[in-house]
């Protein structure tokens, strides 16, 4: 018998050949964005050999697919691809219109862009079935990513599992308690914020006579200087925190941090100064717009872009008066009762305001760097 | 900002996903080339296959012939559709909603056969194995079934159960093919020497007589695995890997050229011919021939580990379009690619701990020469002795013999 006729050696020739990569299996990438109104976008990249497949895309049967042979079947091909999705929000089905048709690559894998607008009835959970190829390629995956108000949210659909459905969006008040504790966090754990909070804090217990300092009468006075200055720093750093995140204003990062860094320096300088002590409530009010960009940017970092602005907004905001509030709460009985001895006003305060002026000039330093 | 890390899954996961990675475009040009794909001619057995299927559904027989075809084709085009395409045709014969290693009990044993090779070829083994326990209990004569069910047992390490099957191979007639069988067997169970020259004899035998007529050329439907060409490239490559276990690396790399030069397309061969050339140094030529388009991650970590070596620069491209499809793989839920990813971490990545937690899990489904020579350098290069001693205790069991091993174990 001659090895090379025998239909048993080539099946046992396959055996040896490689495993089937990743690359070259089947996905499609589904993208799509429920954050505008009732309009669901969305992307959908199919591989251009899985259309070929079902479609037989290559309509001069010369052995290559041109652009001009998938844009003259463009409207079937829609057809086809919106045949295997169904969108809905809110229990009610959405309606889906093609819109566009563009190459992609993904893998180094060629494939379809299918840009789509679901026009639903109304917000609400989406709930999303995206099963093309399911039925002739049990390997094929429909790999998800999607952004609603509830957030982002990424998954893979497959021939045993075709459909994905928002899980329930958190209630207002739980987003709300949610981002009290984020605005809480922040500032606690943010050291530039604290540092600049006790800076202002520090001179609150004294009454400046032009060169000198002298201890202020009672709580009444010093909690009066102090609800003025931190009420300015509140209110401005509450301004800018709306505008900045409900997109009216937007300022990059890198400026706002070394703004930041150097509004603490300033404080700290200032506090050297018995003359000075005027310019605090101005200094507040001032910094405190800078500061209110840099909360937002911190909020715009947790990825709240696509939850719900008002409880979003307004926890973060109350999240960050707390923390100020306990701050206050903390130091100012200490300070209150250090406020007769002159250590504390020409020794205490001067130094630490310098070092922490020090630590503003350094981080304003690495910040530009 | 520097907290962004400190509020990580508290207000929402935000996964890195390939969204951007796209580059969505509009060609200009409208005979901008989008794919190139293979013409089908109406004589192409699968075309006809598949009218027929269309035509009278639900015949067994056209089903489990069609996949078989799929799955020649996958191999030879090297295009995974065609597994998936023949996975979806046996379908209805599997069991709905249970395992895909289970069957309908009446089913022919080609659909048995057919759905082990698509189980084996995605690794897993353990489901091919079931339903060829299944084909070969309910006719021990399925030589089909014997021969897959022994060269899973070779990828294993688990040679001395794949030697009755060999001989029932044998025995059924199937000289030739039996005695490749028994030749891995014999390789791989202390009888390196007597694999060799029971193989090299069958070669010089087959090889030198007159050319088969190539039947299934002529009439140019045939993909290139099943040809005269392949059969004689896979004998060569078997009998480079005896070469280079035996110490003689030379040998094993002019074997490995000729299989190369017999079946270009096959990745196995060019993959090891690179590893072959990057042991003695020759880095760049190992890169250019793992230079290929469309490359799966065995391939592209033989690139990577070249250009690492030449300190080219095209390597951290490389090594992105690595991250890139395994990342792809693990989110579309597949097996672990563990014996390309214990390679990377142990001579890309430079991470014994991970290589060796790497091979070691590869061990335990795949024990080629490569598969056993990683794990041994991944255990040296943690000095981790209970590794060591556990790879030893395995040759000794097994007698399997490896020159590049002396000397590295106690």
């Amino acid at each position: 018998m001659n090895v090379l006729r025998s239909a048993l050696l080539i099946l046992l020739a396959f055996l040896v050949a490689p495993r089937v990569d990743a690359h070259a299996t089947s996905s499609s990438y589904f993208i799509a964005d429920a954050t505008h109104g009732t309009e669901v976008r969305i992307t959908w990249d199919v591989p251009v050999a899985d259309l070929h497949w079902a479609l037989g895309l290559d309509s001069s049967g010369d052995g290559t697919i041109t652009w001009s042979e998938i844009d003259a079947r463009r409207d079937v091909i829609a057809t086809f691809v919106a045949s295997h999705l169904s969108l809905a929000r809110g229990g009610s089905a959405c309606e889906v219109v093609f819109d566009d048709l563009q190459l992609a690559t993904h893998a180094e894998l060629p494939h379809l862009s299918l840009a789509f607008a679901g026009h639903c009835q109304k917000p609400g959970a989406l709930t999303l079935s995206a099963n093309l190829f399911f039925d002739t390629d049990p390997t094929q995956r429909t790999l998800v990513d999607l952004t609603t108000t509830g957030g982002q949210f990424t998954s893979v659909l497959s021939p045993s599992a075709p459909q994905w459905s928002e899980p329930p969006a958190p209630s207002v008040f739980a987003t709300f308690a949610t981002f009290v504790g984020q605005g809480l966090w922040h500032v606690w754990i943010g050291y530039d914020h604290l540092a600049f909070l006790v800076l202002l804090l520090l001179p609150s217990v004294l009454r400046s006579t032009g060169k000198d300092w002298q201890a202020t009468h009672g709580m009444r006075e010093t909690a009066g200087d102090l609800l003025r200055i931190i009420t300015a720093f509140t209110v401005a750093h509450s301004i800018t925190l709306a505008l900045a995140t409900t997109g009216v204003v937007h300022v990059p990062v890198r400026p706002i941090e070394i703004a930041i860094a150097a509004s603490i320096v300033i404080a700290g300088l200032l506090n050297l100064f018995p003359r000075a002590a005027s310019a605090r409530l101005a200094l507040a009010f001032f910094f405190g717009l800078i500061h209110g960009f840099g909360f937002a940017n911190a909020l715009a970092e947790l990825g709240a872009g696509g939850m719900r602005l008002v409880p979003t907004l307004a926890g973060f905001n109350v999240g960050v008066e707390l923390a100020q509030l306990s701050l206050v709460a903390l130091v100012l009985p200490l300070l209150f009762r250090a406020r007769h001895s002159v250590f504390y006003a020409w020794r205490f305060m001067p130094a630490t305001s310098l070092v922490a002026a020090m630590a503003g000039a350094a981080w304003l330093v690495a910040r530009t760097g | 900002m520097r907290k962004a890390a400190l509020f990580a899954g508290l207000a929402l996961a935000t996964f890195g996903v390939d969204a951007g990675a796209a580059g969505r475009f509009r060609p200009a040009a409208p005979d901008y080339v989008v794919m190139r794909v293979p013409a089908r001619s109406a004589a192409d057995p699968i075309v006809m296959l598949e009218q027929q299927r269309a035509a009278a559904p639900g015949d067994e027989r056209t089903d489990a012939r069609l996949a078989e075809l799929y799955l020649e084709r996958a191999r030879a085009e090297r295009q995974p559709r065609y597994f998936a395409r023949a996975e979806a045709i046996l379908q209805p014969w599997l069991t709905p909603g249970l395992t895909r290693g289970l069957t309908r009990a009446d089913v022919s044993a080609t659909v048995l056969r057919v759905q082990a090779d698509i189980l084996q070829n995605r690794h897993e083994f353990g489901a091919a194995l079931m339903l060829l326990d299944r084909a070969v209990a309910r006719d021990p004569r399925d030589t089909g079934a014997r021969l897959m069910r022994a060269s899973v047992k070779l990828v294993q390490g688990e040679a001395r159960q794949a030697r009755p099957d060999c001989a029932a191979v044998l025995a059924a007639g199937e000289s030739a093919v039996g005695t490749i069988c028994l030749a891995q067997v014999l390789g791989a169970t202390g009888s390196l020497a007597r694999a060799e020259s029971v193989l090299s004899a069958l070669s010089a035998r087959e090889l030198a007589g007159p050319q088969a007529p190539n039947t299934s050329a002529a009439t140019g439907t045939s993909p290139a695995s099943t040809s005269p060409q392949f059969v004689r490239a896979w004998m060569l490559w078997l009998l480079a890997d005896f070469a280079d276990r035996a110490g003689h690396p030379a040998d094993a790399e002019s074997r490995l050229r000729a299989a190369f030069a017999a079946a270009p397309e096959n990745e196995g061969i060019r993959s090891a011919l690179c590893d072959l050339l990057d042991a003695r140094g020759a880095h760049g030529e190992s890169a250019a021939l793992a230079d290929v388009a469309m490359p799966s991650v065995g391939l592209l970590a033989r690139r990577a580990r070249a250009q690492a070596s030449l300190k080219d620069p095209a390597f951290a491209d490389t090594r992105a379009q690595i991250d890139e499809l395994l990342t792809l793989s693990r989110r579309r839920g597949e097996l672990p690619h563990l014996r390309e990813e214990a390679l990377i971490a142990l001579e890309i990545d430079r991470d014994p701990q991970r290589a060796l937690a790497l091979a070691r899990s590869n061990f335990q489904s795949q024990r080629e020469t490569i598969d056993v020579r990683l794990l041994l350098r991944a255990a040296r290069a943690c000095n981790d002795s209970a590794a060591l001693v556990e790879l030893t205790r395995w040759l000794q069991k097994t007698g399997y013999e490896d020159r590049a091993l002396d000397g590295s174990l106690t």
